[in-house]
């Protein structure tokens, strides 16, 4: 990917030089995001067209406006209908009883997830960003409370996600369909909850309880750099995304 | 609408465009433009059941706020009458003392918005859940959902699903205001979750009623139904409000459908209930309004 990196003269400084040597590529990069002043650097040094190249191997940017919203919640819906993947395969979902609830709750569940990954795959067409290679090291899917207090961490992240993104769409339609998702993303939640506690599918974690803020009463949202910190600890080296427009 | 015309007045003698934000409300509110602009949404052409949202921004407040003020009676209600109050629903009484209290919220944010719009607030209209309107001599649509804990669950669902699907379509009618929009997005997920766990404790009652906690077409189907005008027009029947729900195509430009069953394969073979699961649809404000019109 590095042979179409090339130089740009208007922005050429010293701190973007390592970029045309590929070698060195990764460390610069390692480099420009220890400090805010470095990372201006990158984004002053890079045109768009440098941007994908550069992000192929070592992050993935969501890109700008509508499309990088949308990409947003192609990367949080491809983490979570991995994970979903693997709930089925793990042992603490094979050792449901076939009548069990819960073995219909998530078998469902998985698939509304893969629909919505492959909803924003086909909505995106060209501009969606890769497939991401989940990193979930940290969960055992053979244990009933990892898998569910994963699970809850997914939904609600996910929903405070589209919570946090929404004003960032300009395009009505977009509004609508992610309103769709989202809506069935909360109801995941609700029942997901309910399941660690009975009653807990609006506990005060995920609404703001008070009567006099501006948004008492409604569901906590979350900014994309927030949500994405998160989603990242459970995404592969080569797949870590950012949404760098979106702030 | 009377309130209408008194908001365009209010709004043409109104300060310049950096005055406070709620003044800003108030203008965007009156805007004649707003009804233009949101009938020539994309969606709008794209699905031609939902092709005629002409609200403004206030009436979408309206609909709203009688939504609210609907569930909030509902719960009150119930949990004053034999449906909450007897020893065997103890364990589930928190539950929509919870739902009761967001629900409150919820109408007392409208209230506000309008109140520091200048507008007084409708007050809020004497619900009865049987359907008789409030008159004896009226068939009763809905029976013993005061006094029978499954009744009035099965009225519970569908009103929360309905909200959810009926805050859906408004959030349309928001387009041009991002911090009301945002309040109205934030406050849809609640309705759904609320819709989720109502649905979760039929499931899991003593009666045990095989819903999920989503809609599904694979649902027991609610008898007596909550039904709505049909969008194909007056000759045709009233239908369920999960009718709509019931949609296994999302497009993705007016003309060009999601091909899932090329793209869903192996693991996840595709199964149909999980194309209409996996969305919450909108209903229309035509219905919206019916189906409020319904109890209050």
């Amino acid at each position: 990917m590095s042979d179409t990196l090339r130089p740009n003269s208007s922005d050429d400084n010293q701190g973007a030089q390592p970029l045309y040597v590929p070698i060195k590529r990764r460390s610069f990069f390692m480099y420009a995001g220890a400090t805010a002043g470095a990372t201006a650097l990158l984004l002053t040094g890079c045109k768009d067209d440098d941007d994908s190249s550069i992000d192929a191997k070592t992050t993935v940017d969501v890109g700008v406006g509508d499309v990088g919203v949308l990409n947003y919640a192609y990367a949080l819906e491809q983490l979570e209908a991995a994970f979903y993947a693997e709930v089925l395969k793990g042992g603490y979902f094979t050792g449901l009883a076939p009548a069990a609830a819960e073995r219909q709750i998530f078998a469902d569940i998985a698939l509304h997830e893969q629909i919505h990954a492959d909803f924003f795959k086909t909505a995106l067409a060209g501009n969606a960003i890769k497939a991401l290679t989940p990193n979930f090291s940290a969960i055992n899917f053979g244990d009933r409370t990892s898998v569910l207090t994963s699970a809850r961490a997914f939904e609600d992240l996910g929903v405070a996600a589209y919570n946090g993104a929404g004003r960032f769409i300009t395009d009505p339609k977009f509004l609508v369909v992610a309103g769709k998702i989202v809506s069935v993303e909360a109801r995941h939640a609700a029942i997901i909850r309910d399941l660690i506690t009975p009653n807990s599918f609006v506990a005060n974690d995920v609404i703001d309880f008070s009567t006099t803020s501006a948004t008492a009463r409604q569901e906590r949202s979350k900014l994309p750099a927030e949500v994405l910190a998160v989603a990242n600890t459970f995404l592969a080296e080569s797949s870590k995304v950012s949404a760098k427009s979106l702030v | 609408m009377k309130l209408l015309s008194l908001l365009d007045r209010l709004s043409t003698a109104d300060a310049p465009a950096a005055a406070a934000p709620r003044r800003d409300l108030l203008h965007r509110l009156g805007q004649a433009g707003a009804r233009a602009a949101v009938a020539a949404l994309p969606l709008a052409a794209a699905l031609p059941a939902q092709a005629a949202p002409t609200d403004t921004t206030l009436d979408a407040i309206l609909l709203l706020l009688k939504l609210e003020d609907m569930l909030v009676a509902l719960y009150t209600q119930a949990l004053a009458s034999p449906a909450l109050a007897g020893a065997a629903q103890a364990a589930v009484r928190p539950d929509f003392e919870r739902m009761l209290r967001h629900q409150q919220g919820h109408a007392q944010f409208y209230r506000t918005t309008l109140l520091t719009a200048g507008l007084t607030p409708p007050a809020a209209p004497r619900f009865d859940f049987s359907g008789r309107r409030n008159n004896a001599g009226n068939p009763e649509l809905f029976p013993n959902v005061l006094n029978d804990y499954n009744a009035f669950l099965q009225l519970a669902q569908q009103l929360e699903d309905a909200s959810a699907s009926i805050y859906l379509n408004q959030v349309a009618a928001f387009a041009t205001d991002r911090q009301l929009r945002d309040v109205v997005l934030r406050t849809q997920l609640v309705e759904a979750r609320h819709a989720s766990h109502v649905r979760t404790l039929r499931r899991t009652a003593t009666a045990s009623v095989a819903v999920k906690s989503w809609p599904s077409n694979a649902d027991v189907v609610p008898s007596p139904a909550v039904v709505v005008p049909s969008p194909a027009g007056a000759s045709t029947p009233p239908v369920s409000i999960y009718s709509f729900e019931a949609n296994e195509v999302q497009l993705v430009s007016a003309t060009t459908a999601v091909p899932f069953l090329a793209v869903l394969t192996g693991a996840t073979a595709v199964q149909f209930v999980a194309l209409s699961e996996a969305f919450d649809e909108p209903l229309p404000t035509a219905q919206a309004n019916a189906l409020l019109n319904i109890f209050g």
